[in-house]
This record gives C-alpha cells, sequence and structure tokens, in this order.
C-alpha cells in the first residue's frame, strides 16, 4: 500500500497538477471568505471545467477547492464575525472576539494550524481504516441517528450562555423553522403558507448570513448611531500577537486531536456534515476546558476546537463516499458526478477498477493541504490591514458582500428578501440576550432528529425497542446523560456563583 | 467642492453607460439561432441532470453554431427550474431540462404553477431504469420468495420516493400483501440502508445499485422496467414476472410554449443529431444514463400518461394535495 | 423604550406563549396535513415543537419573574437615535433590492455603498466614491466573467 502512495504522490507532483491545485485552493477560499458564497458553490463551479481532464487532476483541484473554502470561512468569521460558511459558524464567536483584541492574526494562524491538522488526520485514517470505518458506520441505522441526534440536541444547552431557557427557546425556534419546507418522510408541503419559494425549505446559508452576520451588523450599526465610530479591529498590541507560540500550540492540542477525531467521526457518518462537528468539538472542548468561562469571550482553544473539527470533515466524508459510493455531505455528492465522469464509479469496486486514482486522491488530500498552508499563511497580515479600516466603510460592504454572496446562490433575490428577515429577526433575538447560535443548532438538527425518528418508528412499525437495541444506541444513550446531567451540574453551579457575587456585592 | 461633484458626476454617467453597453441591446432578426442560448437546469450542480445536460449542451453547440450557457436553478423537488424555464421568453432561446418528476409527479402533492401542457418538448435523451433489489446473503432469491414472505412478516424497503415504490405498490395491490416503505432523501441513502441491514429490499436506479451488484453484496430480483438491466439481463421484469407495472423516468428538454414553430423544428433536429454525437454518448454511459432517443410529441405524450398514472396512486395514499 | 431585566424576560415569555398557542391552533393544522399512510404524521414534530416553545415559554416567564427583585438588572431597551439608523439602513438595503432589477446591480450597489457609507458619517468624499464605484464593478466582473453567475 505504502508504494501505492508513493505512486499516488508521483502522479500528483507534476506542474500542471500543483498549478491547478493552487487555483482550486484560491478560488474555494476565496469563494468561503466571502459570506453566502460557500465551498459547495465553488465546487459546482468547478465541475465543468473538469470535464476534460485527467481524473486525478481533476479530483484535486476539487479537494483542494474544497478544503480552501471550509477554512476561507474562518476568514470571514474570524474578522467580520460573518461566517463565510456555515461550517464556520462556531468560529466566528471566539475569533471575532480575538480579532477586538488586537489578536486577529493569531486567531487566523490558529485557526489555519487546526484546520490543516484536522484534514491530515483525516487523510491518514482515511487512508489506512476506510474501509473497517465505512462498514461500522453502515451498522448506523435510522435508530442509531435518532439517540445521536438527541446527544446532539444536548449541546445547544451548553452553547447557551447565560440562561439555559433561552438557549433552549432559540433552539426551539431553530426546530420550527427547519420544519419548513418538503415534509421528510411523506413529501408534502410543510408550513409554507402555499408559497411555492418555501417549498424547498429554508437554504442553511441563507438563513446562517442574516441571522448571525448581518443582525450582529444591525446591532453594531446602533453604536455607529451614538458616534462610536472606530476602526474596525485595533492593529495588534505586540507581535505577540500576531503569532501562535508553541505554548500556545501545546495548550491547545489535546483540543485539536480531540476535535480532529470528532470531525472523522461526524464526517465518516453520512449526511451529517462540518457545523454539525465543529460545534460538538467546540462543546467538547467547552466541557473539558480549564478555562470554560473564556470561551464565547476569545478562547483560542475555542477557535481551534471548530476549526480541527470541522476540517476534519473534509478527509473524513470520503470514507463512505470511496467505499460505497454515498456521499457524507453535498460536496461529496458532487465530487461523485465528477467521478463518474471520469467513468469511474465510488463504491466498492473503485478500489480494483481504479486504484491509482484513490492513491492520487489521498496524496492530493496531504499535498492540499500543504498548498493551502503556504498561500494563506502569507496572506494574513494584508487581511488584517484591510479589518482595521473604520467601521463606517467596512459594515456598508460587507452588507453588500452579503447581499451579493446570498443572490449568487442560488440566483435567486427572494433567498435575499428571506436573508433580510432572518437578520431582522437576529437582531431581535441579540437584543434579548438570546444566543442567534442555538438557533442555528436547532434548525440544523431538526431534520436530521425529525427524519431518522420516523424512519425508524416506520421500521420498528411503532414500537419504541429500535432505540435500544443495538450497543451503539446504548452507548449513545449514556453519553447523552452525560450530557445532560452536567449541563444541569454547570447550571446549578452558575447560578451558585452568581448568588455569592450578588451577595458579595450587597455587602458593600 | 466643486471638483467632487464634477468627478462624481463623471463616474456616475460612465456606470450608467457601462450598464447600458453591458445589456444586449435588441439584435435584428436573423436566422435562429442568433444569439446564445440558456439551457436551465432544475437540478444542481454535479448531479446526472446537471451532467448529462452538459454532455448534450456541449454536442448541440457545435451543431446550432451558437454557444449553449448552462443555468442551474435547483431548488423545490426540480420545480424551481420548471417555473423558471415557464417564465422565460419562448422564441426559442432558452431551454431546460424538463424532466419527469417535477412534470409528472409533484403536481399531485403541491401547488405548482404549470403543467406538462405549458411546454413544448424538443426530445427526451435520458432514460431511468428501476430495480428491486435484496441483500446479497439474504435467502430472497425471485420476488415471490420477498411477497411469500411479506404474508408473515413486516418487510420494510427503502427508496427514495416516486416512481420507485409504484412497483412496490403494484406487488402489493396485485398479492395482496402490505410493505414498510421507508423513505429516504437520495438513492445512495437508501441503498446503505439495505447494506446496513435496516430494511429488506431497496427499489432504485441502476446507478445506485450496479456497484453493489457486481460485488456480490446486493442481488437484483426484479427489473420495474420495461427492459431487462444490461448488467443483469438473466433477470427478468416484472411485467415478466406477470405484474402489470413498468417504471421508467426520462430525462428531457423543453422549451415554453409559444415557440414559433420553426424555431422548434431547428432544435429538435439539432438535438436529435447531438444524441448521436459519439463523446456525448460516452458521457452519458459513464454517468449511467445509457443514451436513448425519444422524440419531442411521443415524451410530451410519455409525461401526460405517466402523470394521470401516478396521480391515482397518490390518491390513494392520501397524499394528494 | 427601556426595560429590566425581568420584565424583558416576561414580556418576551408572554410573547412566545401567544405565539406557541397561535401555532398550536392555527398555523400548523392549516398549512400541514395530517397523512396517516406512513405510520407518523407530519404533524408529529410540529405540534412537538409548538408545544415545547409554549413549556419553554412558561418556564421563562418564572426566570424573569424571580429575577423582579434583584438590584442592578440588564437594561433592555430601544433607543430612538440607534434604532433609528438600524432602520434606515434596512430601509437602504430593502430599496436596493427593489431597484436591482430595473437599474441593475452596480447601479443600485454603488448608490446604497454611498449612502450607507455616509450616513453613518463617513466624510472622506473622494474614498466614498471610490468604493462605491470600485466595489459593484468589481464584484460584477468577477462574478460574470470568472464564475459566469450573472447578476441582475
Amino acid at each position: 500500500m505504502l508504494e501505492m502512495l508513493f505512486n499516488g504522490f508521483a502522479d500528483v507532483i507534476s506542474i500542471g497538477n500543483i498549478g491547478f491545485l493552487v487555483f482550486g485552493v484560491m478560488l474555494g477560499t476565496v469563494m468561503g471568505a466571502i459570506p453566502g458564497l460557500t465551498a459547495t458553490m465553488a465546487i459546482a463551479l468547478i465541475i465543468p471545467m473538469t470535464f476534460y481532464m485527467d481524473p486525478v487532476r481533476s479530483l484535486i483541484m476539487l479537494i483542494g477547492a474544497y478544503n480552501g473554502g471550509i477554512f476561507g470561512g474562518s476568514i470571514s468569521a474570524i474578522l467580520l464575525s460573518t461566517p463565510g460558511t456555515p461550517a464556520s459558524a462556531a468560529t466566528s464567536a471566539d475569533g471575532f472576539a480575538l480579532a477586538k483584541q488586537g489578536k486577529a492574526m493569531k486567531a487566523m494562524k490558529m485557526a489555519l494550524l487546526a484546520s490543516i491538522h484536522g484534514c491530515l488526520f483525516s487523510t491518514v485514517i482515511l487512508i489506512l481504516v476506510a474501509a473497517p470505518i465505512a462498514k461500522f458506520a453502515l451498522k448506523f441505522g435510522p435508530g442509531e441517528y435518532t439517540v445521536l441526534m438527541m446527544f446532539s440536541l444536548t449541546i445547544i444547552g451548553s452553547a447557551a450562555g447565560k440562561s439555559v431557557v433561552k438557549g433552549l427557546m432559540g433552539g426551539a425556534l431553530g426546530l420550527l423553522f427547519s420544519m419548513v419546507g418538503l415534509d421528510p418522510i411523506a413529501g408534502i408541503p410543510r408550513l409554507t403558507f402555499s408559497i411555492p419559494k418555501l417549498t424547498g425549505g429554508i437554504d442553511l446559508v441563507v438563513m446562517l448570513i442574516g441571522l448571525l452576520a448581518v443582525s450582529e451588523i444591525f446591532v453594531q450599526i446602533e453604536k455607529i448611531a451614538r458616534g462610536n465610530i472606530h476602526a474596525h479591529l485595533p492593529p495588534s498590541a505586540t507581535s505577540a500577537d500576531e503569532k501562535v507560540s508553541l505554548k500556545e500550540w501545546k495548550q491547545s492540542y489535546k483540543t485539536v486531536a480531540r476535535s480532529s477525531v470528532i470531525g472523522c467521526v461526524i464526517g465518516a457518518l453520512p449526511a451529517l456534515g462540518p457545523t454539525l462537528a465543529a460545534y460538538l468539538g467546540y462543546d467538547m472542548a467547552k466541557r473539558s476546558s480549564k478555562h470554560p468561562e473564556e470561551f464565547g469571550k476569545g478562547s483560542l482553544e475555542g477557535v481551534a476546537a471548530s476549526e480541527a473539527a470541522n476540517n476534519a470533515v473534509c478527509g473524513a466524508n470520503l470514507i463512505p463516499l470511496l467505499a460505497f459510493g454515498v456521499p457524507g455531505d453535498l460536496v461529496a455528492a458532487i465530487l461523485i458526478g465528477a467521478f463518474m465522469i471520469q467513468g469511474i464509479t465510488p463504491g466498492p469496486l473503485i478500489f480494483r477498477e481504479a486504484p491509482h486514482v484513490v492513491y492520487g486522491l489521498y496524496a492530493g488530500l496531504i499535498v492540499a493541504n500543504i498548498v493551502l498552508l503556504c498561500i494563506t499563511w502569507f496572506s494574513f497580515k494584508w487581511f488584517a490591514k484591510v479589518a482595521q479600516l473604520s467601521t463606517t466603510i467596512i459594515y456598508p460592504v460587507v452588507i453588500m458582500f452579503c447581499l451579493v454572496g446570498v443572490y449568487a446562490l442560488n440566483q435567486s433575490l427572494s433567498d435575499v428578501w428571506l436573508m433580510l428577515f432572518f437578520s431582522v429577526l437576529g437582531y431581535f433575538m441579540i437584543k434579548f440576550d438570546f444566543t442567534p447560535a442555538t438557533f442555528l443548532i436547532g434548525f440544523i438538527l431538526g431534520p436530521l432528529f425529525e427524519r431518522n425518528l420516523r424512519q425508524a418508528l416506520l421500521i420498528s412499525q411503532g414500537s419504541f425497542d429500535i432505540f435500544f437495541a443495538s450497543p451503539i444506541t446504548w452507548f449513545l444513550w449514556i453519553i447523552t446523560a452525560v450530557s445532560i446531567f452536567t449541563l444541569i451540574r454547570r447550571n446549578y453551579r452558575d447560578k451558585k456563583t452568581h448568588k455569592e457575587t450578588e451577595a458579595e456585592r450587597l455587602e458593600f | 467642492m466643486k471638483k467632487q461633484y464634477l468627478v462624481l458626476a463623471f463616474i456616475l454617467i460612465l456606470s450608467i453607460s457601462l450598464v447600458f453597453v453591458g445589456c444586449s441591446s435588441k439584435q435584428a432578426a436573423k436566422k435562429f439561432p442568433s444569439q446564445p442560448l440558456t439551457l436551465i437546469v432544475n437540478y444542481g450542480g454535479g448531479g446526472s441532470t446537471d451532467l448529462s445536460a452538459r454532455a448534450i449542451g456541449q454536442a448541440a453547440e457545435k451543431i446550432l453554431g451558437q454557444p449553449i450557457t448552462i443555468v442551474n436553478k435547483a431548488g423545490a423537488s426540480g420545480t424551481t427550474g420548471i417555473i423558471e424555464l415557464q417564465n422565460s421568453k419562448n422564441e426559442g432561446y432558452f431551454l431546460g431540462t424538463t424532466t419527469f418528476s417535477p412534470l409528472a409527479i409533484v403536481p399531485h402533492t403541491q401547488q405548482v404553477p404549470y403543467t406538462p401542457e405549458d411546454f413544448e418538448y424538443i426530445l427526451g435523451y435520458g432514460q431511468y431504469l428501476y430495480g428491486i433489489a435484496v441483500k446479497g446473503d439474504s435467502p430472497y432469491k425471485t420476488v415471490k420468495d420477498l411477497v411469500a414472505d411479506a404474508k408473515k412478516k413486516a418487510i420494510s424497503y427503502s427508496s427514495s420516493g416516486f416512481p420507485n415504490i409504484l412497483a412496490m405498490i403494484a406487488l402489493e395491490k396485485a398479492d395482496g400483501v402490505k410493505f414498510t416503505y421507508v423513505p429516504y432523501a437520495s438513492g445512495a441513502e437508501a441503498a446503505t440502508a439495505l447494506l446496513g441491514g435496516h430494511v429488506q429490499a431497496v427499489v432504485q436506479n441502476v446507478s445506485d445499485i450496479e456497484s453493489f451488484l457486481k460485488t456480490g453484496e446486493m442481488r437484483l430480483i426484479a427489473s420495474c422496467s420495461a427492459k431487462r438491466w444490461d448488467i443483469a439481463p438473466e433477470i427478468s421484469t416484472l411485467k415478466e414476472q406477470g405484474y402489470n407495472i413498468d417504471i421508467t423516468s426520462w430525462l428531457g428538454l423543453g422549451v415554453p410554449k409559444g415557440i414559433p414553430a420553426e424555431n422548434l423544428k431547428i432544435l429538435r433536429e439539432a438535438f436529435k443529431k447531438a444524441s448521436e454525437d459519439p463523446a456525448y454518448i460516452e458521457i452519458m454511459k459513464r454517468i449511467g444514463l445509457p443514451p436513448v432517443y425519444l422524440d419531442g410529441d411521443a415524451y410530451k405524450k410519455f409525461v401526460i400518461e405517466g402523470s394521470v398514472e401516478i396521480g391515482k396512486v397518490i390518491k390513494e395514499m392520501g397524499l394528494g394535495k | 423604550m427601556r426595560w429590566n431585566e425581568s420584565k424583558a424576560i416576561q414580556g418576551c415569555a408572554i410573547f412566545f406563549l401567544v405565539f406557541a398557542v397561535i401555532l398550536l391552533v392555527f398555523i400548523i393544522p392549516s398549512t400541514v396535513k395530517d397523512v396517516r399512510t406512513f405510520g407518523t404524521s407530519p404533524r408529529l414534530l410540529p405540534d412537538a415543537v409548538a408545544i415545547l416553545i409554549g413549556v419553554l415559554a412558561v418556564w421563562l416567564f418564572f426566570e424573569g419573574r424571580g429575577q423582579r427583585n434583584a438590584k442592578n438588572q440588564k437594561q433592555y431597551g430601544f433607543d430612538f437615535i440607534e434604532v433609528r439608523l438600524v432602520v434606515i439602513t434596512l430601509a437602504v438595503v430593502a430599496t436596493n433590492l427593489l431597484l436591482i432589477e430595473i437599474l441593475g446591480y452596480m447601479i443600485t450597489t454603488g448608490l446604497s455603498l454611498g449612502a450607507l457609507m455616509w450616513l453613518f458619517g463617513y466624510r472622506k468624499t473622494k474614498m466614498l466614491i471610490a468604493t462605491s464605484v470600485v466595489f459593484p464593478v468589481t464584484i460584477n466582473y468577477f462574478f460574470q466573467y470568472l464564475l459566469r453567475l450573472y447578476l441582475p
């Protein structure tokens, strides 16, 4: 196998291939960074170019774009508090907080390092153990997924911040809005008020940009109204703020490693996606961190956690793709198309029919990461400088970017109006101290939870046994219980400390 | 101050003129087609509809002498693209992939502003075959085995929806059994559900199942379409087994109605020739859509008849709008 | 308008409770069919979520009430000056969208950019005009020629 891998590298490393790879990575990163445009779009645009290229070249260009895209989202998340892609939503809170402290470059560098680590890690896992992992992933049926989703729903509690109820309420609203569209089982429209546009459901990106990005800008605009105009981001105070020191890396390494594993697991299970991985990684990191209170206010660990997880999905979602031809997410689905144009059918036979393509792909993944590292590392300084312009320029420009990005997604103006709706909704949420991120989590998990729940009940003919049928489900129930328990305990402890500090204050 | 206003005015005028230049001016009436054409694909980039459209588009470009730009308007089960086509100018410069599902199936469960009669059809160029498969190591060797077992216990099958499940419904009606249908979001997911043992059978297209047939992880027990599968010629069709059902889904191109007859003729001839282009045929084979040809009027007939059939079943299932 | 935290939370809670009831009684039954062919109904989860929202609303209400005597509560409010600018921004964006098909992307975006920057207090006229022109033009060409995506 090692020999095949070397051959793969030999295939990949040619001037032409590297050239296209660089192009793919750059295009992906730029599109990822523009709010509204996603890595998926970048790939969809590149596909026609690959019609007449050889398989290895086209595939690594696509992979490069995907990697670049997922990472690019974190650039705007950190600099503008606007996740460029949904996968970076978890990075924006801490990333932006760090940027406001003048540590923008540090945050970006950490994001990059964590992302690369995540992707390389999952690539190695992919190369070594794709087949067994895929077989294991098969055992996850609707019953198992449902319990997994229940576990994921408990994350809402911890993403909530001060008030658990508000967090849950946000999540519930997210669940509600996620049901707009077609019923996953019966295929009939729900909550669409007979508006044809809505039967397709609400696009995640449209909602994300409106709810998290534009709404945040509206809130900031209030500050401008008071005459509080300033440079959008302060320049870095010390040169240490521009780098990630070895010590910081070591401190965060455990988190990065854990998040990479989480990303692999989520990626290997079809249909879950990098956004969920990012939030799970972030949540896990917060729970086991020594400084949980920093999360949300500028924890470097938090940035590392979410970025490592979401990029780990890149490599991992090729696992079900190569093993069964089942895409892990939308991007992998498009990759299937790319494979097929080349006359290769992803699935169990690919190792027999076209192994050199597979190993070329592996090698390409590794090289793509290296390319990403090299290209973006040096561009950060420039990005940070741009972000230091006054808010009066930045906000209008960002708003315009969001409008274009969302429009370009589906060439639909109604999407843009929908985005505006969510930005108003998000504005009110932020004003009343609800965390929009909980809405996002509910929105993503809603369809996954509902579909699997109802599929499971169909299979079991209505019996709830199916949720306790296999060891996997037991394990998942246990971690769900643990999660709820720690949530309650933390809430209780928080309330106690809150009361104590109140008491202390009153004594003065 | 004045200078700055002048600059502003200058730039504004420049931009406005740029915009007007950018818009294409009305061209003098010339032989059709005298401008580039737009092909609206109603599914997302990279899917088989999209890829096949690009393939035939590229082949047709050479024949028509004008570039064909592909535009993806995915969404709402393929209806967004169809609606977009319906609202486009009907001179013949706008065409679209008028696939079977949004034309014949979706209108029964949702409100849509169109009917198959709102379009003229250029050709049908792709055909999806369906089949019933079980796990390779399962005891079911024929459809009869499956049906027999369904009388004793609950048998569930996975699928991505219509028209696939019509096959199983036909079995239910003919043999008096009940299967449990478990819907999945895509063919690939439905196939993996079978592999994982969560369901006992799957009804999907060739491309979703064929690699598993080759490795033996799945076994085909029937072809649901009018003809047998190329890769499994020994497996008979449901019709041959005595069930009066035939499920084939078509991929076709159409234009909004009202197109000048002359232009429609030109398009039909051009695409017919394009469907014989060897490069196009090669790509179609690779994406799992062996090229076939159905002329425009036959396609329309197929869509309308299919719609009536499916409408009946949907009403019975209580899914009608 | 200003409210202290306790009142604000209670207000939200009541809003959500009313919302949940309207959902359950009007919105869901009218927009979701109760289809039984597949075991579970499409109404199942929407109803469940509506009930969840209702329950959370009640919990929220009591959380707000519990704080009513706390000192140093956070103030929630909408001040006229601040909100005015937000509303104006929203209006500019909405107008932008309404006019975009008539005037074309470049013009409406350019005008909106200029308007917003000026409203926010940016007075360096040269930069203002430069950005308002450069941005739409660059974006337009980026999309139209590089990505082959057409903007209005």
